[in-house]
């Protein structure tokens, strides 16, 4: 009966330390989707960040393809909360916006994000001759 | 004392002068200097110089910042400078910048294709 408990206890400890580093890997074709699709009344994100986030409306607009899936999920969600303020974010992906995201959409959405091809990469300092 | 002063004066002095030299020398269309950029992310290579670099509480990799789109990176530093983004390190370091410094470095990491990296001799 203890021991029973005690699984059950290990495997909720589990659960939740695999949810607070950024939850279970996304799926990128089903964040692809998400990425593209229009809400009523509302924008899909690829009209600003463009295909597969490599472009961006204009030049305060980030490049998103290749970024590092942990770090846009965590933006997302700091955008969802109002942590990270941002007005066109904000309006969009919070739970009464435009284009409010679940926890899974921000998972397969960054998971997507971070396999495409983009000019953003790791900075390398120029070596010193 | 009295033979260290002047020579902390001579410092000041230079220091103070320096953001106006790298005002005085812009390149392009940008107002940024990409050469000043360049020497003033000697310290951002510590974190955004190395592959997987992973933050600590909350743990996500930081972010890849080379080629990212100049206006967002300017808007970036401002808002930790501002407190309006909040990661301690990046509002500590964010906090000495002047708004040359911003558009210096904003200029310079926008400035850094991957074929500058790749084809080096």
């Amino acid at each position: 009966m203890k021991s029973t408990a005690l699984i059950a206890l290990a495997a909720l400890l589990a659960t939740g330390s695999v949810a607070a580093v950024g939850g279970p890997p996304g799926n990128p074709a089903l964040g692809k989707q998400r990425f593209e699709a229009t809400p009523p009344g509302g924008q899909s994100c690829a009209s600003c960040h463009l295909e597969s986030g490599a472009g961006a409306i204009d030049d305060s607009t980030p490049l998103l393809a290749g970024q590092h899936a942990d770090y846009l999920a965590m933006t997302l969600r700091q955008y969802r909360s109002g942590e990270r303020v941002n007005v066109l974010m904000n309006a969009q992906v919070a739970p009464d916006g435009t284009n409010p995201l679940t926890d899974a959409d921000i998972e397969n959405i960054s998971a997507y994000l971070a396999a495409q091809r983009s000019t953003l990469h790791t900075y390398q300092p120029p070596r010193r001759r | 004392m009295r033979r260290f002063l002047p020579a902390l004066c001579g410092t000041a002095l230079v220091l103070a002068m320096a953001p106006g030299l790298a005002a005085g020398s812009t390149a392009g269309a940008s107002t940024g200097n990409i050469e000043n950029g360049q020497l003033l992310a000697f310290t951002c290579a510590g974190c955004h110089g190395i592959e997987e670099f992973r933050n600590a509480y909350p743990n996500f990799r930081v972010p890849k910042i080379a080629g990212q789109n100049e206006t967002y990176l300017v808007n970036a530093l401002k808002a930790y400078r501002s407190g309006d983004r909040s990661h301690p390190t990046m509002v500590a370091q964010a906090s000495s910048f002047s708004e040359q410094d911003i558009a210096d470095l904003a200029a310079y990491f926008a400035s850094r294709k991957p074929q500058q990296q790749d084809r080096r001799p």
